[in-house]
């Protein structure tokens, strides 16, 4: 026995791992997120063990790549910009009309790329809308252009959007302290908020890295080459499937290295920002650095939303003029409602177990599971599309081209928007209460039904308005999966857009955005609730 | 207590379970009687969480339990906990926060006996008035009434309470702890309460069992604990205390500051706490003054005996001592373990 000055031992209690009670959700877990992992797997494998078919030539792989990159780095840097000075200016200034500019600067996200890229190709060339003034004719930007500019207008929202908080949690005594030493306003902002911003901006720039490299909407539209749209012309293009699988495995990695590197900043950014509720002094912007400010949020509001909402409807009103037929799309706005709606349901309960086993029920394979879920969400889903397509045609042929196999693509690609609104559900109750209510003499049936779900459900009502939206908007998965004549309105924007049907297009693009606003102003009512 | 009359409310016996790399449970084991209150006492990490949550049903282990003679742990024998009639009270108090204090407390019982029995528990803890406010409403400590109202209404066999104090300020836990005490007896209600807080078990328990390791290594009243500890870890762990190396001889251990009885011989461990040892002025001084802090209603004051070791006495208030004077020292009672310092 020990003696003398008795140290006692301060060992911490182990995780609550092993619990009894956690087993369902587990087996619930294993249930949702190992089919969805099998495609990608298996395509992988198969492109290990059937070889690259014919080989695509070096020259062509170098273009391709750089292509991408280039496009990526462009459209990251100018996103970054528009993003940082739209965040800064919404949060850390006194301009005027700060939370409309903040919900205006945030509003473009919902346009998806290709939407934009007929927005640019309606305003420009010799019947575009710019062209109503006499003299005026811009040249469609086809190409990098085109390309860089879709994407940077449509993708600065996310950047805006990752870093606010990160804004708001910089401590303002590190910014007075700055000033107390006789720092000037510029140096305040270079030296001591950009540099604490960091983490997010790197965040930031990775996450519309990771969507730039995954977008084929823009990218086939203006006809610029990245992976993506090689992917796809491989794929439709030819018998021999391989060479578009080999691009595809390709493009995976490539988007798992972004993912796994955004990850990583996360989790390290939590070491430089503490959250605060001191208040902080706003800057006041005066004279010119206010018309300047003005200036540039105004011209980004045109540009992001009043262009391409006019370029919609001067097309739908031309042509309705002219007499167009537009064809009857009520089947397609029945079709996009029904598998979005049905997909978004199935997410919520797809992401009830992955939430509780990274939440209340922590584990060992926790931190697996959650980068399970984050790794099918980060794939391009071009790439999704081609996988699901090569497993279905060896494994499972009766269900190719069939609505059901589409829309559990869509849940597994979509399903971690629905866990990390039930996670931030969860999180804010104790994870006891399961326990405490079975200590209360209750089933884990009752539990599931007065407990889990009614305080897991606002986060599950929110993360199915995300996979709604999500996969209205979907393209790439949709064009690869769909069976036989199955048209949604994301499709038929994009392939009117491609055969010049404008009028077409620009109603089906009304229509998509008119049936987003309902789930997107429960979200926003909700944001602003908080 | 232990007469053969008195039921067992708890039996737990030989409970193993370990984890990845550390052990919870090993060869836990223990018995807790009809309308008594037990502390599960230890540091953190010594498994009593786990013993709290395997008897209550939240997790599995070797080894077996009864509630009232009915086995509800053994080998192919899981009862899961809502058949247990197990009240807890958790830690962190797991109100549901989607519920009115009202409908948390009915929560637990059947819809026709819910109104009667939902006032009377909500007048027993002194909340008659709060019943419809939400939980994110209600102070700490009010919480914690509720957590208890809760556990209590399905008039469950025994209440388990994790950690109950630990969330509340210094200067609202010595209330809390006697309201919890008087209501757990004035219901006659079988407790088992879990701390790390010696003076928190020491006051409220009639029996407190000291945990080390995943297993019980002493239970008793309290009194008896604080003066007879089993071993020098369990006197180290309870209050302060001091050591003092000796030999077993002819029935005695002599030290510098006494001899103590003893039946051991060779190598013994004497065990002092600072209450037990006298200070004075005066003749054939052994010792000087090293240090002393005054705290009012008492003093601790630190001595260097001539061999060097140090020894701590508790004293009243007067008269005081200076650091270097020469005092004499006494133990006028020490417990005498086997072992080496």
């Amino acid at each position: 026995m020990t003696a003398g000055p008795i140290t006692v031992s301060t060992a911490t209690e182990p995780p609550q791992q092993g619990r009894r009670s956690s087993r369902g959700w587990w087996t619930a877990t294993a249930i949702v997120l190992l089919p969805a992992l099998i495609p990608p797997v298996s395509l992988a494998w198969q492109v290990v063990t059937e070889g690259i078919g014919a080989p695509i030539p070096f020259g062509r792989l170098v273009e391709l790549f750089l292509g991408t990159l280039a496009l990526t780095v462009a459209v990251t840097v100018t996103a970054l910009g528009i993003g940082t000075g739209t965040a800064w200016l919404t949060n850390r200034t006194n301009l005027p009309g700060r939370k409309i500019w903040m919900l205006l600067a945030a509003l473009p996200l919902v346009i998806p790329s290709y939407m934009a890229a007929l927005t640019i190709i309606g305003a420009t060339g010799p019947s575009g809308l710019l062209s109503i003034w006499p003299g005026v004719e811009i040249p469609t930007p086809y190409g990098f252009l085109g390309a860089w500019l879709a994407l940077s207008v449509f993708l600065a929202p996310m950047a805006h959007l990752i870093i606010t908080p990160a804004l708001r949690m910089i401590d303002p005594a590190t910014e007075e302290a700055a000033t107390g030493l006789g720092a000037s306003k510029t140096r305040v902002f270079f030296t001591i908020t950009l540099l604490q911003l960091r983490p997010a901006l790197v965040s930031a720039g990775l996450m519309v890295g990771l969507y730039t490299i995954s977008d084929f909407g823009a990218v086939s539209l203006l006809r610029f080459d990245t992976f993506t749209r090689a992917i796809f012309t491989l794929y439709a293009g030819q018998i021999d499937r391989r060479p578009a699988a080999v691009l595809s495995v390709v493009l995976m990695v490539l988007a798992l290295v972004i993912l796994f590197l955004e990850r990583r900043t996360r989790s390290r950014a939590g070491y430089h920002l503490k959250s605060t509720s001191r208040r902080r002094r706003r800057i006041e912007l005066t004279g010119w650095g206010k018309a300047l400010a003005l200036g540039f949020l105004g011209s980004f509001a045109f540009v992001a939303l009043i262009v391409p909402i006019s370029v919609l409807v001067f097309w739908l009103i031309r042509g309705l003029d002219a007499g167009q037929d537009l064809g009857m799309f009520w089947d397609e706005i029945g079709r996009s409602l029904s598998v979005s709606t049905i997909a978004a349901l199935l997410a919520a309960a797809a992401a009830l177990p992955i939430a509780m086993v990274t939440t209340w029920k922590r584990g060992k394979f926790s931190n697996t599971a959650e980068t399970a879920t984050w790794a099918i969400y980060a794939l391009p889903h071009i790439t999704v599309g081609v996988a699901v397509v090569a497993f279905a045609l060896q494994w499972i042929r009766p269900l190719y081209q069939t609505l059901g196999l589409l829309i559990l693509t869509y849940v597994a690609m979509f399903m971690a928007q629905s866990v990390s609104t039930t996670q931030d559900s969860l999180r804010r109750a104790s994870s006891d209460l399961e326990d405490a209510s079975r200590g209360l003499g209750r089933g884990p049936l009752a539990t599931l039904r007065r407990v889990t779900v009614p305080l897991a459900g606002p986060g599950l009502l929110a993360g199915s308005a995300l996979v709604f939206l999500s996969v209205m908007k979907e393209l790439p998965a949709t064009l690869l999966l769909r069976p036989n004549g199955f048209e949604t309105l994301a499709i038929r924007i994009w392939s009117s857009t491609g055969e010049g049907f404008y009028t077409r297009a620009s109603a089906a693009s009304l229509a998509l955005l008119a049936v987003s606003i309902v789930p997107l102003l429960a979200l926003t009512y909700r944001e602003l609730s908080d | 207590m232990n007469s053969a009359t008195d039921q067992l409310t708890i039996r737990a016996r030989s409970l193993t379970k370990s984890y990845d790399d550390a052990v919870a449970l090993d060869q836990f084991s223990l018995d807790v009687w009809e309308g008594s209150l037990l502390t599960l006492l230890g540091p953190s990490g010594c498994g009593k969480t786990t013993a709290l949550r395997v008897i209550a049903g939240f997790e599995e282990a070797a080894g077996t339990v009864d509630i009232r003679g009915r086995q509800v742990l053994g080998p192919n024998v899981f009862v899961p906990p809502e058949k247990r009639k197990v009240g807890m009270v958790f830690q962190d108090y797991a109100l549901f926060p989607h519920m009115t204090v009202k409908a948390n407390i009915a929560y637990g019982i059947n819809k026709k006996t819910t109104g009667n029995r939902v006032e009377e528990v909500l007048d027993l803890v002194g909340l008659s008035r709060l019943g419809n406010r939400m939980p994110n409403e209600l102070s700490g400590g009010q919480q914690q009434r509720v957590a208890l109202a809760r556990a209590l209404a399905p008039n469950p066999d025994v209440i388990l309470l994790d950690e109950p104090f630990s969330n509340l300020d210094a200067s609202l836990r010595d209330r809390v702890r006697r309201e919890l005490r008087t209501i757990l007896t004035e219901t006659k209600t079988t407790a088992v309460l879990v701390t790390h807080d010696q003076e928190e078990a020491l006051a409220t328990s009639d029996l407190v069992a000291v945990m080390y390791q995943g297993r019980v290594v002493q239970v008793d009243a309290p009194a008896k604990l604080y003066t007879n500890p089993a071993d020098p870890w369990i006197a180290d762990f309870l209050g302060d205390a001091d050591v003092l190396p000796s030999t077993g001889h002819r029935g005695y251990a002599e030290s510098e500051i006494g001899r103590f009885k003893t039946d051991l011989k060779g190598r013994v461990i004497i065990v002092v706490r600072p209450e037990d040892v006298q200070i004075s002025m005066g003749e054939a001084p052994n010792a000087m003054v090293a240090s002393s802090e005054f705290f009012g209603h008492d003093q601790l004051v630190t001595v260097a005996l001539a061999s060097g070791r140090r020894v701590r006495s508790r004293i009243g208030p007067r008269p005081t001592y200076e650091p270097g004077e020469h005092v004499r020292v006494r133990a006028i009672h020490a417990q005498v373990f086997p072992g080496q310092v």
